[in-house]
């Protein structure tokens, strides 16, 4: 077995999503993931034992020396010294750096590695960046699935086993989160009271309310256990015990981002609870088992125990593309093989899911010329609402090309004149910085300005060579982007004929 | 300290051993032990709070039989180092008051530049240490307390250069021992091209510091590139 370390010294690093990224990774390559983060990341976030170990470089002893009169500034070479020996007694295979901070791009050169991966400089302190990294701040599920799908027949296969053995389960062990905090809409006392009821009717089990430590609601639990004395026990645990505490249950319905990403870390199944499209299509959870309701904030008051119980039972079902769940105010979703979230409801956003299709299609397209099977993800999707999502997004990207054609043509005059900087820095910078909403064209708007901030600046005659070397790659992706959505249009033409036909695909 | 005080050992009305240093007693002269219960009482907070503590003056150590009573009741780990300026104090308490010493790191009879220059006081200091300081033995010692109190830290590579890693030293011999470390990142910058292991780790701890350092590197003015 392979041995990797991801690298992520970031101070504000999610250890879990890390964690969790790595432990993708170690199941997709077959190999043993370590990480390196800051010492003061790991303390705060309590190390998860997803991993196979995490190493530590001690940052804040190191700003110590630097900071204080009595030591002398070279103590400084002794602490990070300490550490890098630390880490190097292993033989690292490959080591991926995750990390955007400037002293991760110059510390992984000193870690002894056969392949060096992710972003780092080179000898001439020229970045070197994987597409993926400009994907990791903004989107780490997304991230986190396209990490591995490189080996897209891996991890299908790891799917396609988890599928098999979700197609019927005796349910035996459910866990409840019971959640307060800012960040979190709690579902009613009734919506409880009703969830309890109908789950122990079905299924005559008990079920264990989980508690955080830090969050206990003492009314509210006094309430319930006295309503379910027999059906309901409460678990009260720390963070650092949530993860062991979960392990063993068969559904846990959350109502927070954090219980999710444990019941993924552990491979149980989840019922998790979304209040906005963006955290929804950003952190859904990644086990195919696993569902994720979309609910608005203002409907939680109104939401009734029974229709939650409706939607729970198909966490229990082989996850197949049904989408007759008749809801009135719910829309549920689980992702599929090809990491799209489907929905199973009849209410789901279309924008949402033609959205991901037109994304995760484009990436694929980009990275390995497969777009063509996300086509067959559009089948649901009515003729006039993938109409007007195709004019949508051509609307934003003709003003992207317009910009980027533009572009280009200026610095083509660099060649044989001075042209005019002034302009051209106006069409980078709308290239840059101006977005349209929920449009693809921001993916490939993103991997350019990804590039061009970390354009090396030796030299100016080599930055224009690199700055026209990514205006053509950002041209060429619209490109791309033009021809898949040729391709979505395509898809209502051959509906019409074969409606013509009398076919009915 | 010109001339090395006179030590002379007397007994309190108590009965314990007392150092009296040129006419000084370091102790109480009617119960010292009496006297640590009520010092040590007013430096609770302190040692509650704080597992590594450095004592100012070791004294007959009376005030440190406190101290450590104190520290085993609130900590499990703890440290406590004893920096005592006078050597002929040490050997005298060992056959005074012998019984907790070796429950003790002291550092006695050293100047203030040698102390910085042991690699496990430096390591002990970096835990930030709660100071307490013994109050007869700092008044007799002032000067020596003060300056190991306002030590600044020679930046020169020349004056580190004993306690680099072995596998760095070879590296950093390219450089001005004059040179501080700030100035070492600057030549650094303005090479072209990375060729060893080394480059990189300063040009990591280089973005670290710049990022977060705001000790004014007082050798620049003096050194030369």
């Amino acid at each position: 077995m392979t041995n990797t370390l991801i690298v992520n010294l970031e101070k504000n690093l999610d250890l879990n999503m890390l964690a969790a990224t790595a432990q993708t990774y170690a199941i997709a390559k077959k190999t043993q993931v370590s990480l390196l983060v800051l010492d003061e990341v790991k303390t705060a976030q309590n190390a998860t034992d997803m991993v196979e170990k995490i190493f530590t470089i001690n940052l804040q002893e190191m700003v110590k020396c630097s900071k204080h009169r009595i030591f002398s500034n070279f103590e400084m070479v002794n602490e990070l010294q300490k550490d890098l020996n630390v880490i190097n007694q292993n033989n690292w295979d490959e080591v991926i750096n995750l990390g955007e901070d400037e002293a991760s791009l110059y510390l992984v050169r000193c870690l002894q590695t056969k392949l060096l991966k992710g972003k780092f400089y080179n000898d001439n302190r020229i970045i070197y960046s994987s597409n993926l990294m400009a994907q990791w701040r903004k989107q780490h599920s997304f991230l986190h699935q396209q990490i591995c799908m490189n080996d897209g027949l891996e991890i299908a296969s790891i799917i396609e086993e988890a599928n098999a053995e979700a197609e019927v389960i005796n349910t035996k062990r459910y866990a409840l989160e019971l959640a307060s905090g800012q960040h979190v809409t709690p579902l009613s006392y009734e919506c409880l009271v009703e969830l309890v009821q109908g789950l122990t009717y079905i299924k005559n089990d008990k079920i264990d309310l989980i508690v955080r430590e830090e969050e206990r609601q003492t009314k509210l639990i006094m309430d319930l256990q006295e309503r379910f004395p027999q059906n309901l026990s409460i678990v009260e645990a720390s963070i650092s015990q949530l993860k062991n505490v979960l392990k063993g249950y068969d559904l846990v319905i959350c109502q927070s981002h954090y219980f999710k990403t444990l019941c993924d870390q552990n491979g149980v199944t989840s019922f998790t609870i979304y209040h906005d499209y963006q955290s929804l299509y950003q952190n859904c959870s990644l086990n195919p088992n696993s569902l994720s309701l979309y609910l608005n904030k203002a409907d939680v008051p109104f939401i009734k125990g029974a229709e939650l119980i409706q939607c729970i039972n198909f966490a229990f079902i082989k996850g197949k593309v049904t989408a007759n769940l008749d809801l009135e105010t719910l829309e549920l979703y689980r992702l599929n093989n090809k990491q799209i979230l489907v929905p199973i409801s009849k209410n789901y956003n279309v924008g949402l899911y033609l959205k991901m299709i037109l994304e995760k299609g484009l990436y694929r397209e980009v990275q390995y010329q497969t777009w063509l099977e996300y086509k067959t993800e559009l089948t649901i999707i009515s003729d006039r609402e993938l109409a007007t999502f195709i004019q949508d997004e051509k609307e934003s990207l003709s003003l992207v090309v317009k910009n980027t054609l533009n572009a280009i043509r200026l610095l083509k005059n660099f060649e044989h004149t001075q042209g005019n900087v002034k302009e051209l820095v106006t069409y980078i910078d709308r290239l840059m910085n101006e977005r349209s909403k929920d449009s693809a064209t921001n993916y490939l708007l993103d991997l350019f300005k990804h590039q061009m901030e970390h354009l090396d600046a030796s030299s100016r005659e080599d930055n224009l060579i690199k700055t026209e070397k990514a205006l053509i790659n950002l041209k060429n992706h619209l490109q791309t982007l033009t021809r898949i959505l040729g391709d979505m249009a395509e898809t209502i033409n051959e509906r019409r004929k074969a409606q013509f036909s009398g076919i009915n695909i | 300290m010109a001339l090395s005080p006179t030590l002379e050992i007397k007994k309190s009305k108590h009965g314990e051993y007392i150092p009296v240093l040129n006419g000084v007693f370091l102790h109480s002269a009617f119960n010292p032990i009496k006297e640590a219960e009520s010092f040590v009482e007013n430096h609770l907070t302190t040692l509650n709070q704080k597992n590594n503590i450095l004592v100012l003056g070791l004294g007959f150590a009376y005030h440190l039989d406190q101290i450590l009573h104190h520290m085993n009741n609130f900590h499990q780990q703890y440290q406590v180092v004893v920096v005592e300026p006078n050597h002929k104090i040490l050997k005298a308490c060992e056959e005074f008051n012998p019984k907790n010493l070796k429950r003790l790191v002291i550092l006695s009879g050293l100047e203030v530049k040698t102390l910085y220059q042991d690699a496990n006081f430096i390591r002990f200091l970096m835990n930030r240490p709660g100071v307490i300081a013994h109050p007869a033995s700092f008044n007799f010692h002032s000067e020596y307390f003060k300056s190991l109190l306002s030590f600044e830290a020679d930046q020169s590579l020349s004056s580190f250069q004993h306690r680099l890693p072995n596998e760095l030293k070879a590296y950093f011999q390219q450089f001005n021992p004059n040179m501080t470390l700030n100035q070492i990142f600057t030549q650094l910058e303005t090479k072209t091209k990375l060729t060893t292991t080394a480059d990189f780790m300063l040009g990591a701890l280089s973005t670290w510091t710049n990022n977060n350092t705001t000790k004014v590197d007082t050798n620049d003015k003096h050194a030369h590139c």
